[in-house]
């Protein structure tokens, strides 16, 4: 096991340096003056007083040698040392840009997978359980419907039901402006996290039913009815446990989809995650930010796949992965 | 899904006169031959969804097509005699938006911005998609790895998010949000490409076109192509559906298609305001209609012609 991790992980690592490539690539085409994004704010406005100054910081930056390798190094060895420029509109520095909104995104998202894995695999076992039943009619058909919704309509209805109608939850926003206990945090928390999941729940449904019902086909599982053994354990413990293999594979799969879900949620609730720092530095342009903010996300997307790979593995013990390829 | 159990390389094996499989899935009715065409057609017009979905989405490009006779109103034109943000009228269908501008006319103009978006990118993706495909599976070895690679790279950052920093680099409009999720948008296509070839690499016919000489383009294009044709119109199918939903979103946001121009998205935006979002429904809920039903639309034909060309996924439903 812990040798398939290690290989699992340096697999990854050409992964990670295409899309440092494609970053430096985003970088490079960007309009503007590479190097108002690449200094210090304090230092810049010292240097363009100078113009003498400016040039030979360009030279010491590198921006007179070629781009390829020669630039792309020299920005892979910054990226390296936690270095990823600076914003140009706000002027701090992307790690401290980022470094302040991962946490409320991570919340969010936490939150929103987890409802919506334990909303959407019991709803899918359910549905294929009692397949072609009205339940199972209108769960599917309500699955289907969601998964077609975007999810910016979702989340205005929802503020339109449940914070303008009935009034019983905030529109948006972290905080209630001057709190900032556990439980208002909680408050705010409800709105956005759950339109997120039931996005994500429907395919997970779709996914579940289908996986499970192939394995309700299966021989082992009439052979299992056939000895006689209660409904519920042939369900739970003969059907479910297969049928949960697949879809480990497709949760890791919903990992990307979930980040755009989050983005657009993060805007529609007013949420100051990196899903609205994302929209922001789009709007103003802001090249580094954005490229720290896909090789953030780049990053956290080939970890989860890894976790569901040994999550894989740990669910399947026919998945025999010591044995060298 | 295997060379065996597909309808459509079953087809094709006749054709080429070596289909002496003992399954024939063609002849589902004792007695008649059905050609296995025929029978995804018949299973297809079974799901009964799938019809309600091209019936949908034929009303939809009808819409976007005939926009300027469903309307007396341009889509960009300032109706100030009427004033902004009235109410439903015999004139104006939808009211009028914050700059007087007809509603009605704007989702008709808006299907249109959809239906271009969910066609184009997705025929340019196909394209791109089926070609890398070919190369990896065709030839394999460095080729292969280097492709396999790149689509990884592609497939590890979230979509939305690459696609809203290509957008916002080379400008938001139609076209750039067509291109870039056409350009971004292959990786996918390549990999159900490169999986089927690889199957189908491995059957006899294609040993036996080898063995009698035919020419690699041959192979590849008679005799491949064909046989995945299936698959490649579901994952087609489900690109609309994709690609109508990035660009709602993209233009929701802002970074897609912006005002004037029409977009389902960019009328939505709207809502953000809480006196739209309260007051005047009729300027944001008939384009969430309009989106979610395209989208459902396509989605019920996709589900239709997956179990029509996959007897298999039938039973799943």
């Amino acid at each position: 096991m812990g040798a398939y991790i290690i290989r699992r992980i340096l697999i990854s690592i050409p992964v990670l340096i295409g899309i440092t490539i494609i970053g430096f690539v985003a970088l490079k085409l960007a309009p503007g003056d590479p190097l108002l994004s690449s200094v210090n704010p304090e230092t810049l406005a010292n240097l363009l007083s100078h113009p003498a100054l400016l040039e030979a910081e360009r030279h010491r930056l590198g921006f007179d040698q070629p781009i390829f390798p020669n630039q792309y190094l020299n920005w892979l060895a910054g990226v390296l040392q936690g270095d990823f420029g600076y914003s140009v509109t706000s002027h701090r520095s992307i790690a401290e840009e980022i470094g302040t909104r991962v946490p409320q995104t991570l919340l969010l998202m936490v939150t929103a997978l987890t409802m919506a894995i334990c909303i959407g695999i019991p709803i899918g076992v359910i549905t294929a359980v009692r397949q072609y039943s009205k339940l199972d009619y209108v769960l599917n058909s309500s699955a289907i419907f969601l998964a077609s919704t975007p999810v910016f309509v979702l989340g205005l209805v929802a503020i339109y039901v449940f914070a303008v109608n009935l009034h019983v939850l905030p529109t948006g926003q972290l905080h209630t402006v001057g709190k900032s206990d556990p439980f208002d945090a909680l408050y705010h928390l409800i709105l956005p996290a759950t339109v997120l999941a039931i996005v994500n729940a429907a395919p997970l449904v779709r996914y579940t039913r289908a996986s499970m019902l192939d394995v309700l086909d299966s021989e082992y599982v009439t052979t299992a009815r056939s000895k006689g053994l209660s409904q519920r354990l042939v369900i739970m413990r003969h059907a479910f446990r297969n049928a949960l293999i697949p879809v480990i594979t497709i949760v890791a799969l919903l990992i990307p989809e979930a980040v755009a879900g989050a983005v657009i949620t993060e805007q529609v609730f007013a949420w100051n995650g990196m899903g609205q720092l994302a929209v922001k530095a789009a709007n103003a342009r802001d090249p580094s930010l954005m490229m720290g903010i896909i090789l953030i996300t780049g990053i956290a997307v080939l970890v989860a796949n890894i976790v569901a790979d040994i999550g894989y593995a740990l669910a399947d013990p026919r998945v025999a992965y010591d044995r060298a390829k | 899904m295997t060379a065996r159990n597909d309808p459509d390389a079953l087809h094709s094996m006749a054709e080429a006169e070596l289909a002496q499989l003992p399954v024939a899935l063609g002849t589902q009715v004792l007695g008649e031959h059905v050609s296995p065409r025929r029978a995804a057609a018949r299973r297809f017009l079974r799901y009964r969804l799938a019809i309600v979905g091209v019936i949908m989405l034929t009303i939809i490009i009808l819409m976007a097509i005939f926009a300027p006779l469903l309307t007396p109103w341009p889509p960009n034109w300032l109706d100030l005699a009427a004033g902004a943000r009235q109410p439903p009228s015999p004139e104006h269908l939808l009211g009028t938006d914050v700059s007087a501008r007809d509603i009605w006319s704007r989702v008709l103009y808006g299907a249109r911005t959809s239906m271009l978006v969910g066609f184009g990118a997705v025929t340019l993706y196909l394209v791109i998609g089926t070609l890398m495909g070919l190369a990896a599976g065709f030839y394999g070895r460095f080729i292969d790895q280097g492709i396999m690679r790149f689509t990884d790279t592609i497939m590890a950052i979230p979509p939305l998010l690459l696609i809203i920093v290509f957008v916002s680099l080379v400008g938001p409009s139609i076209v750039s949000v067509i291109v870039v999720i056409g350009l971004l948008g292959w990786p996918l296509t390549a990999r159900l490409v490169r999986g089927q070839l690889l199957v189908l690499r491995e059957s006899e016919f294609i040993t036996a076109s080898r063995v009698v000489g035919v020419p690699d383009r041959t192979i590849l294009f008679r005799h491949m192509l064909p046989n995945i044709l299936g698959p490649l119109t579901v994952v087609a199918t489900f690109g609309v559906a994709t690609a109508v939903l990035l660009e709602a979103s993209l233009s929701f946001l802002g970074l897609g298609v912006r005002p004037p121009e029409a977009s389902w998205g960019n009328l939505i935006t709207e809502a953000t305001s809480p006196v739209v979002l309260t007051q005047l429904p009729w300027q944001w809920v008939p384009a969430a209609i309009m989106i979610t039903s395209t989208v459902l639309a396509v989605n019920f034909i996709g589900d239709g012609l997956r179990d029509a060309i996959d007897p298999r996924a039938a039973k799943d439903r």
